[in-house]
């Protein structure tokens, strides 16, 4: 800036000390030509050196007054100083409203990148907490029913939002990390610059005349405590930035840990389910053996009274025929006994014809063995056929006593796999009992690692807040700039305002607006704060 | 039945993570952007068992809101809470005086919240 004025002011000098000599060289060349004929006839061929020399005494003396301009101090006008020392405010307040300006601007900037990245990355993840939080009520629902295939699919839906979620916090974080990096990077080289011009104000201050007037010393003095609250801001921004920093920082460790909490959960729960799995699958197996075994069973009871009927159709049939030869046997009988009494008679009538009768008494005699022997042969046929129905009704009653046995050991059979089946059934309650438990706590914890999260995910409005309060602060500096500025310009330095105690009370009213709102991760631990929850 | 609770904030991230965390507990939660919308529900016919709201929003700010919404018939004793990042003193009392129920500073976990929403709401 000094290095500018002197330029201004080595300008104006050269020219004038080139238009002199121009003019000096001109006069030079004219006197040449008008007293060329004279100067022939008095000097001859020293004419020319005569000329050469005065142009060289020219030249030497503009040379020797253009250095004696550059090393000589300045002595401006008092116009001049006051239009210099604006210049130079200018200048500085130019610079530092640009550096201002690209470092803390609401629109498309760091803070502007911060929310928007922010508030987007929140949304990311408050959804997939929201999914999650559903499909765990759902995958608990399924349990109820106990189907395996809606198991398998709750069990592919969970895993890849596990997933997912967790890639949402690692965006989050990752982009919380870089806009914080970018923006600490600016307010450092912000700061940086603003500390160089600072350093040339002091400098400039110190070089200025010593006859400079009053209003002059006033607007540089007051660049200069406005240059000191500027700063002041600018490290109460900083500080608020490393609370920005410090609470996303720990916000985003206490999501890391909830999520970790989440995925360990989430894991165990899967981990149950395919165990789950597995043991119902075995089950089924052991009861679906036990149940074909149970339905062969039931078919063979149901197929025994059919087989007895049929039985006892037999039997009655064998019988019957039986009965119907005894009836046979009987005829017999009754034909022998008649045969028998007729050979009795035709011996009497024999026996009375004399012996005219004897032929005939021989005759009935064989007619009466015949009888005897057709009785014993009808009772040996009777004997045989009781003996016959004797033992056609025993080999059945045994039969039928077999097939009892054998009923009765299936029988014992079927209440040992009743009985297996029972004790299967009382084990899947039993395990069933615990796996809900199991999974209901891990519900629970789950339940509560998704509400710490959206919990956590609160401090991007924090952040939000404590942002849009330093925009407001240093927008209301620019603003203070720029009218400083202006009434710079209009006023040619008698400034009328205060304006170092207008950006005063800029400073001020940030650190009021501040300390209202004590929600860092680290308020619990000032006493002084009042409590973060009170009941009226 | 559930209990349905009004929820006021200007930050969609407030107000969907806490309408997430409400919900997952079984709460029926209405949301307004700012107190003009909420008092337009209310004006509606809503009648919550809680009415949750921030302080600072645009439009109408949460103190407003509790005074506005207080003048309402049926209103007088409805639990109102304020969910703000706004800590201090002076402020309370503004809101007490408006006739909040409670005063809660940002940001609160879920079993806080939840905690807290018992105390106000017997039977939820």
């Amino acid at each position: 800036m000094t290095a500018k004025s002197k330029k201004t002011a080595l300008q104006n000098g050269t020219g004038r000390i080139l238009f002199v000599s121009a003019g000096l060289m001109l006069v030079l060349m004219g006197g040449a030509v008008f007293f060329s004929p004279y100067l022939d006839s008095q000097l001859g061929n020293y004419k020319e050196v005569l000329f050469l020399g005065l142009a060289m005494v020219i030249t030497c003396g503009s040379h020797w007054f253009l250095l004696e301009t550059m090393q000589s101090p300045q002595t401006l006008s008092h116009t001049e100083r006051v239009h210099a020392t604006n210049e130079k405010l200018r200048y500085i307040l130019n610079n530092i409203t640009r550096q201002v300006e690209s470092t803390l601007d609401n629109k498309g900037t760091s803070t502007g990148v911060i929310n928007i990245v922010t508030d987007k990355l929140a949304v990311t993840l408050i959804e997939c907490a929201e999914v999650l939080a559903e499909r765990t009520a759902h995958l608990n629902a399924t349990l109820q029913t106990g189907s395996n295939e809606t198991l398998e699919m709750a069990r592919e839906t969970l895993l890849p939002l596990i997933d997912e979620t967790a890639d949402a916090i690692t965006k989050y974080l990752n982009v919380g990390e870089n806009v914080d990096a970018q923006l600490r990077e600016r307010i450092s080289k912000a700061q940086h610059l603003l500390l160089e011009l600072r350093g040339a104000l002091a400098e400039f201050a110190q070089q200025k005349p010593a006859d400079s007037s009053a209003e002059l010393s006033a607007c540089i003095e007051q660049t200069g405590a406005m240059f000191d609250v500027h700063l002041k801001i600018d490290d109460f921004v900083n500080q608020q930035l490393e609370v920005v920093s410090n609470d996303t920082n720990e916000s985003a460790i206490a999501l890391v840990l909830h999520m970790r909490n989440l995925s360990d959960n989430a894991e165990n729960l899967v981990r149950y389910i395919n165990a789950a799995i597995t043991k119902i699958s075995a089950m089924d197996g052991g009861v679906n053996e036990s149940v074909e075994f149970i339905v062969r069973i039931g078919h063979f009871i149901q197929e025994i009274p059919a087989k007895i009927s049929a039985d006892i159709h037999s039997i009655q049939g064998a019988s019957g025929v039986i009965d119907g030869l005894s009836h046979l046997v009987d005829s017999i009988k009754e034909i022998s006994f008649q045969t028998d009494i007729l050979a009795v008679n035709a011996s009497i009538q024999a026996a009375h014809a004399g012996d005219a009768g004897l032929g005939f008494k021989i005759v009935a005699d064989e007619v009466r063995k015949l009888a005897v022997n057709s009785n014993q042969a009808a009772e040996m046929i009777e004997t045989g056929l009781s003996e016959a129905r004797k033992t056609i009704q025993d080999g059945l009653k045994f039969k039928f006593l077999d097939e009892v046995m054998q009923q009765m050991s299936e029988a014992a059979r079927v209440m040992d796999v009743v009985q297996e089946l029972e004790n299967s059934h009382e084990d899947a309650r039993q395990y069933y009992r615990t796996l809900f438990t199991v999974i209901n706590q891990n519900n629970t914890k789950l339940a509560a690692d998704i509400a710490e999260v959206l919990g956590s995910i609160q401090y991007q409005d924090i952040v939000r807040q404590r942002i849009e309060r330093m925009q407001s602060a240093t927008q209301r500096r620019n603003q203070l700039l720029l009218q400083f500025m202006e009434e710079l310009e209009r006023t040619n330095g008698h400034l009328a305002d205060d304006f170092a105690e207008q950006m005063n009370i800029v400073l001020n009213d940030y650190i009021e607006q501040e300390s209202y709102h004590g929600n860092s991760l680290n308020s619990d631990a000032d006493n002084n704060q009042p409590p973060k929850f009170e009941l009226f | 039945m559930a209990k349905t609770i009004l929820l006021v904030d200007d930050s969609v991230t407030m107000l969907m993570s806490v309408k997430n965390n409400l919900e997952i507990n079984g709460f029926k939660v209405e949301t307004a952007e700012d107190g003009l919308k909420a008092m337009e529900k209310l004006n509606a016919g809503l009648k919550p068992d809680l009415i949750i709201t921030d302080i600072n929003m645009p439009k109408m700010g949460g103190i407003e809101l509790i005074k506005k919404a207080r003048a309402l018939p049926g209103f007088r004793f409805m639990p109102i809470l304020t969910l703000t990042t706004e800590a201090a003193q002076g402020k309370r009392d503004e809101g007490k005086a408006a006739g909040a129920t409670g005063w809660l500073v940002k940001p609160v976990s879920g079993a806080d919240l939840l905690k807290i929403i018992k105390q106000v709401l017997p039977g939820a």
